[in-house]
This record gives C-alpha cells, structure tokens and sequence, in this order.
C-alpha cells in the first residue's frame, strides 16, 4: 500500500480542492484501494503556495494541487498563461495548453515530479466600488491583485494595484484602505466580496491553472499498471475538472448577481485601451522570459 | 496512532518538566516524531516550515505591537491612566483590579492578536498594580484571562481564517463577537468583585479611600487620560478610517507611542537602547515559541494527529448539545500542546460538516473556535499569554496557570451558555446584517 | 591533585573565553536583530505614508511594492538573530518548576539535560538552514513577486540560527564545567523585579 499526503493551499470548499479529493476517489478505487492519497487542504501541511514544486520536488509531500503561476520563481517559464490579455477565453486556454503543456512536463521533470492533471482557475475579474464609464475612470483606484503579474496588469490600466495578505484584505474593504480587487469569481465569492463592492468587469486580463503533480521516486514505487490506472484515471477526469472550473465561474457571476453585484459590461473600446495598455508588459515579459516567444507565437499562428 | 499520540504529549511533557525552553522542546518534539513515524527528509522539510513560519507577513503585526508596548512601558503612560482611572474605579469592589479586563477590551479592538493585547496592556498594567499593593494573583489571572479577548473581540486573526477555511463572511464573523466579547469582559469584571468582595486583602488598603471622592475630583481626574486618547485616535482612527489595515495600525501605533515619549522628554539614549533591545527579546522569544508549536503543529498534521481525533469523536454521533462538550473538551486536551491556528486548519474539514449537521450555525461555531482557541491560549505547557506574563513579570508558568485558572472555568463555563441561547451570537448580525 | 586543580581551572579559563566568544557574537546579532526591527517598522510606515499620499497626489507611487514580502523577512530575522542574546540572558521560557525545587546537584543535572536538548534542536536548525539556503542558492530560486533571490533572507535565519546553536552548545560545556550560565546584564533592563 502506498499512502500520499496532497498538499492543497487552498480552503476545502474551493473546487479545486473538490476536484482533488474526487481524484483521491477514483484513484483508490482503481488501484484497489493500494495508493491511498489524503488531500490536506487549506495549507494545513504549512507549505504555502511557492512552495509546493519545490517540496514535491525534494520529497517533503508526495503530491501537491500547484498554482503554476505562483511557481514563476522557480522557473520565469510557468508565467507563460499569465501574459495578459493573450488568452480570452477557455476554449482558447485549452488550445494554448496543447502547446505550453509539454513544456511543463519538462519543466516538471527536472524537478522531479510528474503531472497528472491539469484544472484552469476560472476568468479573471477586476472588482470595485465605482461604475467606471471610460479608462480614465479606473485611475489611481487602489486594487489588491494576488501576484506580481495581475498588480502590474491593473496598475497598467491605471488603478493603484498592490499586493496584500488576504487576512488583511477584509479589514481592509471594509474600511476603505483598499477599494477594489482583481481575482476570480469563485474567490470573490470566497470572499463575500459583495458586502463591500459593487461592480464586477469582466476583463479576462490572465489566465492560470493548477496542475496536480506526484514525486518521481514516490511515482516509481507504484508498479506499472497501477501507474498505468492512474494516468487512465487523471485523463478521464481532466475535461470534467474543466467543466467544474467552467461552471464555477458562472454559478459565482449568478451568486454575486443575487447579492446585488452588477455584472458591467466592458466595451470592445474599453478593451482595446486596457489591452493596448498592457502591451507593453507583454512585450517585457517575452523579453525577460525569452524561451516564452516562441510559445506564444505558436500560439499565435494557430489562432489564425 | 495512539503511539504517535503518545509519544507526542510523552516527549514534550519529560522535555518540558527537565526545564527545556519552551520553543525547543516543542522543536524537539517535532523533530524526534518526525524521525519515529514520517518518511520524509525532515533536514529539509524543517528549514522550509522556519522560513514559512518566521517571514510570514500575517505575523507582522505582533513584533510592532511589542514594540509599542515597550514604549508605553516606558512612558509615564501607565501611571497617567491609572491615574485616570483609579477615583472612576474606586467605586466598583476591585477598584483598579478591573484595568486589565477594562484596558484588555479597548486594546482588543485595536489588535487582532491575543498575545499582543496581553502584552501591551500588561506592560501598562501589571508594574502599576504590583506597585500600588494588589494582590499579583487577581493581577496577573486577570490579565492572562482578558488578554484572549483579543481574539473574540473585532479585528480578529483567528476569525479570519476560520472565515476562508469555513467559507463564512469575515465581517459577520466580526459583528458575531462583539457582543460575545463584552459579555466575557463583563463576567471576568463580575469575578473579580466577587472575589474581592470575599476576600478584602486582595485590594490595598490605601486604595480603599478612593471610594470617598466628590465627583468633580473624579472629572479632574480623567484630564489624565488624554496621552491614552491620543494613542486610541491614532490606531483605531487609522484603521477604520481607511487609513490603514489592521497590521499597518500596528506602526501608526509606535509613532503615536514614539511621539508621546518624545513630548514627556522620555527619549534619552539610554532609555532607547533599552526599548529597542525590550522589543527585540520579547519578539524573539515569543518568535521561538510560536516556530516550536508551529512546527509541531505542521508536523502532526502531517501524521493525521488532528483529524484522527476528530473523526474519533465523529464516530460516537453524539447529541448537538454533547457534541459540543465533546469538541470543547477535545479542543481543551489538543490545546495544551499545540498552537491555536494549527489546531483549527488541521481539524475543521472533519469537524464543520459534523457541526453543521448537529445544527449548529457556521457563525455560532465560529465564535466557539475563537473562545477554544483562545482558552489554547491559557492552558499550559503551551500558553502563549503565558510566555508573555512570565516575560513581563517573571513569574513561572505553574504559578501563572494557578491564578488563571477561575478565568479558564468562566469561559468555559460560557461557551455552555451559548451552546445553551446561541441568540447572543446571533442577535447582533441579523440584526445589523439582515 | 595539584595538576588536576590546574587543569580545572585551565577548562574554566577555556569555558569562559568560549562564553566571552559566544556573547559577543550574540550582541551583534542582537545589534543586527534590532536594525532589523527598525526597518521593518519604517517600511510599513513607509506603506502607508505611500497609500495615503498617492491618492491626494497621483503621480507617487502607491504602494513599495516589496512592504509585505519584506517586512516578513525582516521579521524573522528579527526573531532568530535576537534569540542567542535572549538565551544567555536567561530571558527564554521555561517551565522552572523542578529546576527551582531540585537542589544543587540535581537542578544542575536537569539544567545540562535541557542545555543538551536545546543544543541538539539549535545545532539541527542551524545546520538545516545553512544548507537550507545553500540549496535555494544553487537552485536560483527568488521570490515571487520581487524576485528576491530567497537564499538572501534564508541567510540571514540561518546566520540567526547558528549563533544560537553556538550559545547553546558553550551553555553544555558550562553545564559540564559549573561556570555561571545565565548572564542577565546582557538584556534589557524591563523585567518587573
Ligand atoms: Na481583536
Ligand atoms: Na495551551
């Protein structure tokens, strides 16, 4: 028998979490019960977010539910599917994995540990206090983002971004320390965001996905049919872990909507600014992070 | 599991009897269970688990509360507020015995942190009291007991994450405990005349002449307490005028405590080597306690310590009301060795739904969380309002939970009373929330 | 029985100047632990004065962009260079019950047994975090949102940890020989008497 902890920074209730433990499932049920994995949620392991490659890297978990983007310190390379305003839609996303996926698997190899799924974090919101007719309306709105790269995004549209721990960041709403928040609609419910913000825009500017991956040395212990189960098992279950994630989305739009958030719809000239405005990060990025170029220009191609 | 349990409480309690620092036993601890029953390289998995724990940005307010409490410790602060205080205190049994309940709940509305209430209200309090003839017992078990109102009362840390982990709004969660926190305050007042009232040596005999003041001279009185003010205006004003979070609050609070040294003509070099190194021993040695539990906190979540208890308690499908009783004394026994926040992160995915199908609200619970934790808190070996009381007074922890300990029964004896009217929970959120 | 006098006293001699060592390198990390906790007060300050400035004045930049990460760091330096300094002075926590009951001999044997745990735990965490930090540096990890080189601030913990470990194991050796262990002149004068 072999047992694996899963390490998951995130709360129970998220769906990836979900996601997670229904894979624990189908695993013990294909492996006849041999390779038990406990999903240890909401960072209860004390490994934080960054840390999680790492650690399934030097055998501290054996499996770990890893926000890609948040690995960028690791390896520039998995900030790929944050470059903003690149991909605009899922179906998109799955288009643009085809290509950056096996370069994770690489990546995820020299670091001693294999993928078994991936699941996309939903689309990106900006949330606020204000209506904001034009861009210039944006300007100067203190916004909290999650990451470096969604604070350089909004403040490249003009708001104020910054980071901020979440524990600070209730107090912070509440009081009016910061007026406005760019993240997902599942975590904007998390956060019950409606109690202090009005307004949800829609502006898609990043993507990320989590990939759930095994350490090598524990995969190799499993034998080969076994291993064999679990692949069949993570492939079967991925495109229904998209649907969660799809899903999410819109139930957590339809939750804010009835706790009298208002869905604003952005403009195609709106959008072009905030795009046209945030070019210049995408052009650094490609310049700081040079093996992404070609990447993206596949990617590019194939959209065409 | 029960050799994992066993050789948990078995080490750190021969550990911690031979006199072991408190951080390094429970350091030691970890890492001899970790050797016994983990399969991982624990040279790596412990340097991670430091690093995580000592940079954690949601711990940053604490060292800038201690530093402002150094400070006040320093200002003639204390005296004014007493100063202040005493002729309004002299008419309740107790007299200024009440400052710590009374300064542990203006303080609580700053801080979201036990550990940095008691340690700023008791580096204001406890020399002043010990100085003027009370009885250290009711001092000291007082201040160990209100510090934890930091917690129940709003901004809380702990509210906040149970808020994330149980999917319940942080801000009700907030509203939840206000009235909760008062009503504790209040009982911890109400002990404190009724033990005074039993035995009168407690209050100094010189204190007892306050009760014959006119009432202009307790007006003058309170002219006293404008430094104190000032330093409310600065912390609170920041705060929950969008100035600040919680965290930055913390910093306008040294300024504010900076500025009032300043003004008294306090700030010699001398006096600011003092607070300095002050604030440095007591972060670092609080810092060392809380790498200890949290370590052995991460480590036993590792080893599934947390939720096997839970689930044991799970399985014996219990009445609400015992279930109840059941978690509390639960949370009672896990407290005494491990630190609050690991106790809830490792054992809520068990525990909540088990709650929630009792009947029980998610708010309600949540409030229950923030009294087990902050009954963690006073429960030894592992006590952190109790490494602050023994930093600031240099008294041993045995002494301390003994003084402690009628405090310890109230709050228990109050989370029976809201399992009992869970109305006082809910009252004030549906009322201003709907 | 004169040479063993003289080599007793020549391992007091060797103790003491190991303890002279030990205490020096502890209030300098003292020193360091309190230039930390100054810069760690003066960036959140620095925050807010940010926050609040920029929006009266827009073109200042609204936030450090590094206050958080930082100040954590900060802190933890804090708290692990503070700590050699905060052992010597006899400022850390301990339950002293049986310290304090035992007599002579035998509170001394209990206090080498905690001094032989404390220096087993401290050199174990001094020694993890060196290679620690030595790993992340091979590695080239940074941070996440500065991109910090993180073996920077691992560094500075394990530079923390190490004098630590030294306090300690100078505090067997004084166990062993009966030179004085707590030296409470090296702190702050702040506890009630
Ligand atoms: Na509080
Ligand atoms: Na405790």
């Amino acid at each position: 028998e072999v047992k694996i902890n899963l390490a998951d920074a995130l709360p129970d209730s998220n769906f990836m979490v979900k996601n997670a433990v229904e894979f624990a499932d189908a695993v013990k049920t294909v492996t006849d019960g041999n390779v038990v994995i406990s999903v240890k949620a909401g960072g209860s392991l004390g490994l934080k977010g960054p840390d999680q490659l790492t650690a399934v890297r030097d055998g501290l978990v054996e499996m770990a539910d890893i926000n890609i983007s948040q690995q960028v310190g690791v390896n520039p390379l998995f900030g790929v599917e944050g470059i903003p305003f690149l991909v605009s839609s899922m179906d998109e996303l799955k288009k643009y994995h085809a290509i950056i996926r096996p370069v994770y698997e690489e990546l995820a190899e020299k670091n001693n540990q294999k993928i078994l799924y991936m699941v996309p974090s939903p689309a990106q919101y900006v949330y606020l206090k204000v209506l904001a007719a034009n861009i210039e309306d944006f300007k100067g709105i203190p916004v909290r983002g999650a990451d470096k790269n969604t604070v350089d995004i909004v403040s490249a549209i003009g708001m104020a971004g910054f980071v901020m721990p979440w524990g600070e960041l209730i107090p912070a709403l509440a009081s009016g320390r910061v007026d406005g928040v760019a993240t997902s609609a599942t975590s904007g419910v998390d956060g019950k965001f409606w109690e202090f913000l009005k307004y949800v825009y829609p502006t898609n500017h990043t993507w990320g996905s989590n990939m759930v991956t095994i350490n090598l040395d524990t995969w190799n212990s499993i034998p080969a049919d076994q291993q064999e189960a679990i692949l069949k098992v993570a492939a079967e279950l991925e495109p229904k872990f998209w649907d969660v994630s799809r899903q999410g989305d819109v139930n957590s739009i339809k939750t804010m909507s009835e706790n009298g958030m208002e869905l604003v719809e952005i403009s195609p000239e709106l959008r072009a600014q905030m795009e046209e405005r945030a070019a210049a990060l995408q052009a650094a990025f490609l310049e700081r992070v040079p093996d992404a170029k070609p990447l993206v220009e596949k990617y590019k191609a194939s959209m065409n | 599991m029960t050799a994992v349990i066993g050789s948990l409480f078995g080490f750190l309690f021969l550990l911690l009897g031979a006199g072991t620092w408190i951080g390094m036993a429970l350091l030691a601890t970890a890492i001899a269970l970790g050797y016994m029953f983990l399969h991982v390289p624990l040279d790596r998995l412990i340097p991670q688990y430091a690093f995580n724990i000592l940079t954690s940005s949601e711990l940053v307010a604490l060292p800038l509360f201690v530093l402002m409490g150094e400070f006040l410790f320093r200002t003639r602060l204390s005296q004014a507020i007493f100063a202040g205080l005493a002729p309004w205190a002299g008419l309740l049994p107790g007299r200024l015995l009440h400052v710590n309940v009374i300064g542990c709940s203006i303080f609580a509305a700053i801080s979201g942190s036990s550990a940095a209430t008691t340690q700023v209200v008791g580096r204001m309090t406890l020399k002043e009291l010990l100085a003027r003839g009370y009885s250290p017992d009711v001092a000291i078990g007082s201040l160990a007991g209100a510090g934890t109102l930091g917690f129940l009362i709003p901004p809380s840390t702990v509210m906040i994450i149970y808020g994330v982990l149980a999917e319940e709004s942080v801000l009700r969660l907030f509203t939840a405990g206000l009235i909760p926190g008062l009503l504790l305050a209040g009982a911890f007042g109400a002990w404190i005349m009724i033990h005074t009232t039993i035995n009168k040596d407690l209050v100094p005999e010189s204190e007892r002449a306050l009760k014959h003041l006119s009432f202009g001279q307790r007006v003058a009185a309170l002219k006293e307490l404008w430094p104190t003010m000032f330093l409310m205006v600065c912390v609170l004003g920041s705060m929950y005028g969008g100035l600040a979070t919680p965290t930055e609050a913390a910093a306008i609070g040294v300024v504010g405590a900076f500025i009032l040294c300043w003004i008294q003509g306090m700030l010699s070099l001398e006096v600011l080597r003092n607070i300095a190194l002050g604030a440095v021993q007591t972060s670092s040695v609080m810092g060392l306690v809380i790498l200890g539990a949290s370590i052995l906190g991460n480590l036993s979540a590792m080893l599934g310590i947390p939720d096997a208890v839970a689930a044991t308690v799970a399985g014996w499908n219990l009445s609400p009301l015992s279930l109840i009783l059941a978690l509390m004394v639960l949370y009672l026994i896990l407290g005494t060795a491990l630190e609050g926040f690991s106790m809830i992160v490792t054992t809520l995915s068990v525990v909540l739904p088990l709650v929630e199908q009792a009947g029980f609200d998610k708010i309600w619970f949540g409030i229950f969380i923030v009294l087990v934790v902050e009954m963690a808190q006073i429960t030894p070996p592992v006590a952190f309002n109790f490494v602050v009381i023994q930093n600031i007074s240099g008294r041993d922890t045995g002494y301390i939970a003994k003084v402690t300990m009628p405090y310890l029964m109230i709050m228990i004896a109050f989370v029976v009373v809201l399992a009992l009217f869970p109305q006082i929970v809910s009252f004030l959120p549906n009322l201003l929330m709907g | 029985m004169t040479s063993s006098l003289n080599e007793d006293a020549r391992s007091k001699g060797l103790v003491a100047a190991l303890q002279a060592a030990a205490d020096c390198l502890s209030l300098t990390g003292a020193f360091l632990a309190v230039l930390c906790m100054v810069a760690m007060t003066l960036l959140v300050l620095a925050e807010i004065v940010l926050a609040g400035v920029s929006r009266i004045i827009p073109s200042v930049p609204s936030t450090t962009h590094i206050g958080w990460e930082y100040s954590g760091y900060l802190m933890g330096a804090c708290f692990l260079l503070g700590a050699g300094m905060t052992f010597r002075a006899g400022l850390q926590i301990r339950v002293e019950a049986l310290l304090r009951a035992g007599k002579g001999r035998f509170s001394r044997v209990l206090e080498t047994i905690a001094s032989l745990a404390g220096a087993a735990v401290a050199v174990f965490v001094a020694m993890a975090l060196v290679q620690f930090a030595l790993r992340t540096w091979g590695y080239g990890e940074v941070s996440q949102d500065s991109l910090t080189p993180l073996w920077i601030p691992q560094a500075v913990l394990a530079l923390g940890a190490v004098i630590m470990a030294l306090q300690m194991l100078v505090r067997v050796l004084a166990c062993l020989t009966g030179a004085p262990l707590d030296r409470p002149d090296l702190g702050a004068a702040s506890a009630i008497e």
